[in-house]
């Protein structure tokens, strides 16, 4: 599979892509988001440009602190003044998530609406640019983040909004292990691995993607960067590649409402006035397609949860599960990554080409008390995903797969733990012989509470934007 | 009539008018129906009205705008448009009066005459299930729908039961109720005649081809060196759709659960492209016929109809269709899975991304092609659906039920899994 790994002339400047890209940062648990806005921009572009000099590139793994930096494209615009660098991004970052077109793709409507957003919404204060933190303990965030907000402040920023996570944890609120499936990128593992390598350009603007092109991005004309300071589009157009080794971030915080997901499992698996638990876990179970316990994939184990597939990752669904009998066609992990069920081919590599075209690189973090605390403050998970095309990845996923009431020949289901409920509470579908059985009125589980897409560049391309040159 | 036609009218639009036509068609998207209430209107699947702007062809030529009807319907198309103003005259007068030559204070004989003296005819029509009419589509909707109910209803005992059992037991179920006896006869498809002639015409086609082969080869390679030729110094356009442009067409996407495609294009100047486009498209007709008449479109899945028309004198083609989800991903489709056939006819459209031996390149250049269509797209402000909840695969899944249920089957466990 490492053959797919990009020829070595377009080498991967690992000094110039951003750490967060590369990792997950789990050696640093604590971690908060400060949001801002530009109000300023001439001081703004100094602190950016110290900023840049911080910032954890992708090349080693941090030690104690961590620090990222992304823009809107209103932060792009309020930085350098120049519309056209803004809108020479691509589409979807140019124009935002909040657009009315977006509300309807993303589906944003009735308590997703971003009306209601605490953040980012048309309603609520703009953000310019998100410092994203990291720490190996909550002091240092505390100290991190307070300096971060003191020159952010006094170099003509204001602060929007800190988003705070929850201690690091491999679990999220609902009680499944998250991020067990995360394409490989061969650049950026350390040691060769099998399995999913997707390449390097659905992530990293300005590399080769899995249609065999490099990405859209902005390209400028040399002119507009005299002293060199971005890389030079290696197609040898001598084009300045603003885009280069930056890559566009899906910020969405998702409010998850626990109890009433736990509550839901409880009527369901309620007969005759008793709680089997065994049908109740079986449910959460057929509802992710992984079982809560250990995070043992359905597909491999199908009957009872089995920690020796705790991180079980290998398999494909159409020669074990086509029918969906193991894991449903309507599981969570099941619409998010088909693998190998995509037609017209399924269970040929062709198919899984297809789906390498729709994958995400996810590194959110949860936020509130933790689900065993019976504190009612809000939970839920600060979903941040790095992809190229926002459009064919983050978009599709949502819309097609997700959120898509017919995906895979489904009728009328959208996914269960995730969807917005724009009609009403949904069905869900558990294939089983000698028929399928269905659960009725599920309620929403998740609610959209803000979000942003970003643009986190390439550092030189940090400099750059930072400039006084990119002003001119 | 087991057979679906497609439906064109297009009429030039009075100068100074255009302005109040598209104030009218925009209007469907608060008030849908407000002019043509096409449900009421006998076997309409699908049915958009939209405007051709102006535009300076190559030649430098101008044509004017021009306001466009399509359908997709289980009648002739003759048949429909008489059904169009029987039941919508003053919709018909309010849209098409706007038009050069419409006439003035008309009677519906006049209306229909009109109507009809401005129809086009595709030079290929896809049609996902030929022969599945609306009313078939609804019956086998609510066949699902109703054993679905009675599965969950718990009126049928599913623990232990065997498929074999399970399903003779749905099957008396929904039998106990009569307005459901039709599911024991066999689904109205294109008809045995259609069927037949189809075989006739696929073996005549088969046994030209290889009789002719000894000069068709030959002449086919000097053909594809002449395109090649030509594909060297034609010229592609660039760069990203204009954002005004993108906005307009999306107003009217992604509100159900399928999308209306209408894109127009010039076709490269010269003889040799004009033929190779009409050679493609006349290919295309016989695939559409007699290969992809049942469930899909060289692999896709996801369209329900597909035209292509030949405008302003084989300049122009307009190609319109009716798919399931965003045009992401149907675009994403196209790419992956039937690039060959896009470059084959769209390749001779003037801008396309550039293709090598007809075949290769075009499409698979992702974001130019991408940028193209959406380019070349026009706003679609009328778009019917009758089925606005349902995939094309979801009307196939119901017709499976059907067909399987038709019999008492020991086989209940294949339409079981469908449910």
């Amino acid at each position: 599979m490492a053959g797919t790994a990009v020829s070595t002339h377009d080498s991967v400047d690992l000094d110039d892509i951003q750490g967060l890209i590369a990792r997950s940062y789990l050696q640093l648990p604590y971690a908060s988001y400060v949001l801002l806005g530009i109000e300023d921009a001439g001081p703004a572009r100094s602190v950016l440009t110290g900023w840049a000099d911080h910032v954890t590139a992708a090349r080693t793994a941090p030690a104690d602190t961590a620090m990222n930096i992304a823009l809107t494209s209103g932060g792009v615009l309020a930085l350098t003044g120049r519309e056209a660098l803004a809108m020479g991004f691509s589409e979807p970052f140019a124009t935002g998530m909040a657009t009315e077109y977006r509300r309807r793709l993303l589906d944003d409507v009735g308590a997703n609406d971003p009306v209601g957003w605490q953040w980012g919404g048309p309603t609520t204060e703009v953000v310019h640019v998100v410092a994203l933190l990291f720490a190996g303990s909550a002091g240092q965030l505390v100290e991190l983040q307070q300096n971060a907000i003191a020159s952010a402040e006094a170099g003509g920023m204001r602060l929007v909004k800190v988003l705070e996570t929850s201690k690091y944890s491999d679990r999220e609120h609902f009680g499944f292990r998250d991020g067990i499936s995360q394409p490989v990128i061969v650049e950026f593992a350390s040691q060769p691995r099998d399995g999913d390598v997707v390449r390097i350009g659905e992530f990293v603007l300005g590399h080769v993607n899995e249609y065999g092109q490099r990405t859209e991005r902005p390209l400028l004309p040399p002119a507009a960067d005299p002293q060199g300071i971005l890389p030079r589009d290696p197609d040898g157009s001598g084009a300045a590649d603003l885009g280069r080794n930056g890559s566009y971030l899906v910020f969405r915080q998702l409010r998850q409402d626990v109890e009433g997901f736990e509550d839901y499992l409880t009527q369901a698996a309620t007969v005759g006035g008793r709680v089997d638990e065994a049908a109740r876990e079986l449910l959460a179970a057929k509802i992710l397609g992984r079982w809560r316990g250990s995070g043992a994939p359905l597909t491999t184990s199908p009957d009872y949860d089995d920690p020796r597939q705790a991180d079980a990752n290998g398999f494909a669904y159409h020669e074990l599960d086509a029918a969906g009998l193991r894991c449903p066609i309507g599981a969570h992990i099941r619409r998010s990554n088909p693998r190998d069920s995509l037609p017209p081919n399924p269970g040929t590599a062709d198919s899984q080409k297809i789906n390498r075209l729709h994958r995400l690189l996810r590194r959110g973090r949860g936020y509130g008390p933790e689900r065993t605390d019976s504190s009612d403050a809000e939970r839920g998970l600060h979903f941040l995903c790095f992809n190229s095309n926002i459009a064919r990845q983050y978009e599709f996923i949502q819309h097609s797969w997700l959120n898509g009431p017919g995906f895979a020949g489904l009728v009328g289901v959208e996914d269960a733990l995730t969807g917005p409920r724009a009609t009403g509470a949904c069905k869900f579908v558990v294939p089983s012989v000698p028929a399928r059985r269905r659960y009725h009125g599920l309620p929403q589980f998740v609610q959209v509470r803000g979000g942003a897409y970003l643009f986190m560049p390439g550092l030189r391309a940090l400099r750059y934007l930072s400039s006084d040159i990119a002003n001119h | 009539m087991a057979q679906q036609s497609a439906v064109t009218v297009r009429a030039q639009i009075l100068d100074g008018r255009v302005e109040v036509v598209t104030a009218a068609l925009s209007e469907n998207l608060t008030a849908p129906g407000k002019y043509l209430r096409f449900a009421d209107l006998p076997g309409v699947h699908f049915a958009r009205m939209f405007i051709v702007e102006t535009a300076t062809l190559q030649s430098g030529e101008t044509v004017p705008a021009s306001l466009i009807y399509m359908a997709d319907v289980d009648s002739s198309a003759d048949r429909h448009l008489r059904d169009l103003v029987e039941k919508a005259a003053p919709g018909v007068d309010k849209l098409f009066g706007s038009c050069v030559g419409y006439p003035e204070r008309p009677d519906n004989r006049q209306r229909i005459t009109w109507l009809r003296q401005h129809k086009l005819a595709p030079a290929a029509y896809y049609v996902h299930t030929v022969g599945r009419t609306v009313a078939r589509a609804r019956e086998e909707t609510r066949l699902y729908e109703r054993v679905g109910e009675i599965l969950d209803s718990g009126g049928v005992a599913v623990d232990g039961a065997t498929p074999a059992q399970l399903g003779r037991e749905l099957r008396n179920a929904v039998l106990r109720r009569g307005d459901f006896a039709w599911i024991k006869k066999r689904p109205r498809g294109a008809g045995m005649w259609v069927e037949l002639r189809n075989g006739v015409e696929l073996a005549a086609v088969a046994a030209f081809l290889l009789l002719t082969a000894p000069v068709l080869l030959p002449a086919s390679a000097i053909w594809l060196l002449l395109v090649r030729l030509r594909e060297r110094t034609d010229s592609q356009e660039s760069g990203v759709p204009d954002q005004a442009h993108v906005d307009d067409v999306r107003r009217y996407e992604d509100f159900g659960a399928q999308n209306p495609f209408t894109a127009v294009g010039e076709i490269k100047p010269g003889l040799v492209r004009l033929v190779t486009m009409r050679v493609a498209l006349a290919g295309l007709k016989l695939a559409c016929r007699l290969v992809y008449n049942k469930d899909q479109l060289a692999g896709i899945d996801s369209i329900h109809f597909a035209r292509w028309i030949p405008l302003d004198d084989n300049r122009r083609l307009i190609f319109a269709s009716s798919y399931d989800g965003s045009l992401e991903s149907y675009m994403d489709d196209f790419i992956t899975r039937v690039w060959w056939g896009i470059n084959l006819v769209f390749g001779n459209g003037a801008g396309f991304p550039r293709t090598r031996w007809l075949i290769f390149g075009g499409a698979r250049d992702e974001i130019s092609y991408k940028h193209y269509l959406r380019r070349h797209q026009i706003p679609t402000p009328v778009f019917y659906s009758a089925y606005p909840r349902h995939t094309a695969s979801n009307l196939d899944r119901f017709t499976k039920v059907r067909t399987r249920m038709r019999s008492d089957s020991p086989d209940a466990d294949e339409w079981l899994a469908l449910l």
